[in-house]
């Protein structure tokens, strides 16, 4: 039983990095359609930044926090407004957009190894390392920055799209383009809004998950893997498909490993993830009507 | 209100439309008509910024509009019901009449519930589903979502992109009245119509639309009468 809890300490905090990284992709689907794959290597960057920031330089973590989220979303956006938005205008399918995402992906963990070398690096937690024991379970107290961190996002999030015209205006673009310009929207600014938040979340997951794994140029790939499965499981576009698929990866990631293998944890999560959209085809919280193949 | 002069557009290297000159006078309904392909929807959507303008130019309340692009349009008070209506199918009823205001840089929470009870009473089966998803409406209740949302931008013009496509006559006779409403308030209107007779009783002029020119146009009551209009598109009956 203690066994089975302490999985799920680790299960969740996992799936709530998975969660984030799911949920910048979303973002980016919800306004454009746009699959960016390079979401993970946006991660990664986001862990590299924190190698340097908190461990070379020892700045505050609210700091690099802050400056990490700023700069990957500010270089998202430079590669929107730089090589997506001329691919648009060139009437570039979205098809060969997604590639160019994966071309920025290959290219940043090339830059990533030039600048931080190969080798894993430690990312120091803003928190103390000594474990909280809370009845036989071992609690690292950087999982409960994890998690928190997560929550604010979401919360942040749901507020955003429940509350705020903007939110709704964001979805409008991705349901009917044409239409929210209709209305007054502007769909050029709602896209490079989701690609600064889409990069910010995804430094942010990266920058998190540093503390428990490592950070390495890497890296990146296996993000995105998880990432992109979370958001396939819980619904491309939707902001609680992004946490419950997330959290769904992270338990079938670490169950996996606990009571299968750790050889085949990865195979476990493709698995299920092709048994549940063959039952429901658009994910667990995704919406048959959100289709489209409008940027 | 609305001058459009010599206007020209495409699709790729095809001209579809060639060279149209059309007015809509302060505060009047205006009527384009012809058969499908003759251009009407590629005339409407060059005048909204959807499509981009080959030549030509169009002045709304005395401002040159000709290059200003969709969403910046919708701010200087034209507001365009598309073809096939292009509700936010996920979102709910309500969503759809808020973000018809977004293009409103005087919004205020009290000004948008007070459009929103506007268009409840003027489409008292939309309050009944305010909460419901677009997508689950019949087609006349979705028709009606189109012209609330394009209402709540309080537009000074109004463009409907063939408002009566598909539905049963209750029904669009029913949008009709609302339209007629917002008429006498002063709100200018281009209607393109297949629905010719629809069309011309509801407008004072009239525009008949072949091969992307004008073919015809004058007073909707004289056109109801001409006899090509008639053997052409009112098919002699009813
Ligand atoms: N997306 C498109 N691509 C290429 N040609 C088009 C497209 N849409 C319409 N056309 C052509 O442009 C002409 C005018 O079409 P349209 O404006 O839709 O006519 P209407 O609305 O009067 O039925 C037609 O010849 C049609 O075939
Ligand atoms: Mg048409």
């Amino acid at each position: 039983m203690s066994d089975f809890l302490q999985l799920l300490v680790g299960a969740v905090t996992l799936g709530a990095i998975y969660a984030l990284i799911a949920l910048g992709f979303n973002l980016i689907f919800a306004a454009s359609r746009l699959m960016n794959f390079a979401q993970g290597d946006l991660a990664m960057l986001g862990a590299m930044v924190g190698v340097t920031l908190a461990g070379t330089l020892h700045l505050p973590f609210s700091l690099v926090v802050l400056a990490a989220v700023v700069v990957v979303g500010l270089l998202f956006l430079a590669f929107n407004l730089g090589v997506l938005r001329p691919l648009a205008k060139r009437n570039a399918t979205l098809t060969s957009m997604v590639m160019a995402t994966l071309a920025l992906s290959m290219f940043l963990q090339g830059a990533a190894e030039l600048i931080w070398g190969r080798l894993e690096q430690a990312v120091p937690s803003p928190v103390g390392s000594t474990p909280l024991l809370v009845g036989g379970i071992v609690i690292v107290p950087h999982y409960l920055v994890v998690v928190g961190t997560s929550a604010v996002a979401f919360l942040a999030m749901f507020f955003f799209f429940r509350r705020t015209l903007t939110g709704k205006a964001l979805l409008a673009t991705g349901f009917e383009p044409e239409a929210a310009r209709l209305v007054g929207i502007n769909p050029v600014s709602m896209v490079a809004l989701t690609c600064f938040l889409g990069g910010g979340f995804a430094a942010l997951g990266g920058l998190i998950i540093g503390p428990i794994t490592f950070a390495a140029p890497w890296m990146g790939l296996s993000l995105a893997v998880k990432g992109f499965a979370a958001s396939m499981l819980g619904g491309l576009g939707s902001l609680p498909g992004a946490l419950l698929g997330g959290l769904i990866v992270g338990l079938l990631e670490t169950f996996g490993a606990g009571y299968v293998s750790s050889a085949y944890s990865d195979a476990i999560i493709f698995l299920a993830l092709m048994l549940i959209l063959f039952v429901r085809p658009a994910g667990l919280l995704g919406s048959p009507l959100v289709t489209g193949e409008h940027f | 209100m609305l001058e459009v002069r010599q206007l020209v557009s495409g699709y790729g290297p095809v001209e579809a439309v060639h060279g149209i000159d059309l007015k809509v006078a302060e505060g009047k309904a205006v009527a384009v008509i012809g058969a499908n392909g003759a251009g009407k929807t590629t005339f409407l959507r060059t005048i909204s910024g959807l499509m981009p303008l080959w030549s030509g130019s169009v002045t709304f309340e005395g401002r040159d509009v000709t290059r200003l692009s969709a969403h910046e349009l919708a701010r200087v008070g034209i507001s365009h019901v598309p073809e096939g209506r292009k509700v936010f199918k996920p979102l709910d009823v309500e969503t759809n009449l808020e973000l018809g205001s977004y293009s409103r840089r005087d919004r205020t929470g009290a000004s948008t519930r007070q459009d929103l009870e506007r268009i409840y009473e003027l489409f008292p089966r939309l309050r009944e589903r305010r909460r419901q998803v677009t997508g689950t409406l019949s087609g006349g209740e979705q028709q009606m979502v189109a012209v609330g949302r394009a209402l709540m931008g309080r537009p000074r013009l109004l463009l409907l992109d063939e408002p009566s496509l598909g539905l049963a006559p209750q029904i669009f006779h029913e949008i009709f009245a609302v339209l007629r409403r917002i008429m006498a308030e002063g709100v200018g209107m281009l209607i393109v119509e297949q629905n010719v007779r629809l069309a011309l009783e509801n407008t004072e002029s009239a525009y008949v639309f072949q091969t992307g020119k004008v073919a015809l146009h004058g007073p909707s009551r004289d056109l109801l009468t001409n006899e090509t209009v008639k053997k052409a598109y009112l098919g002699g009956s009813i």
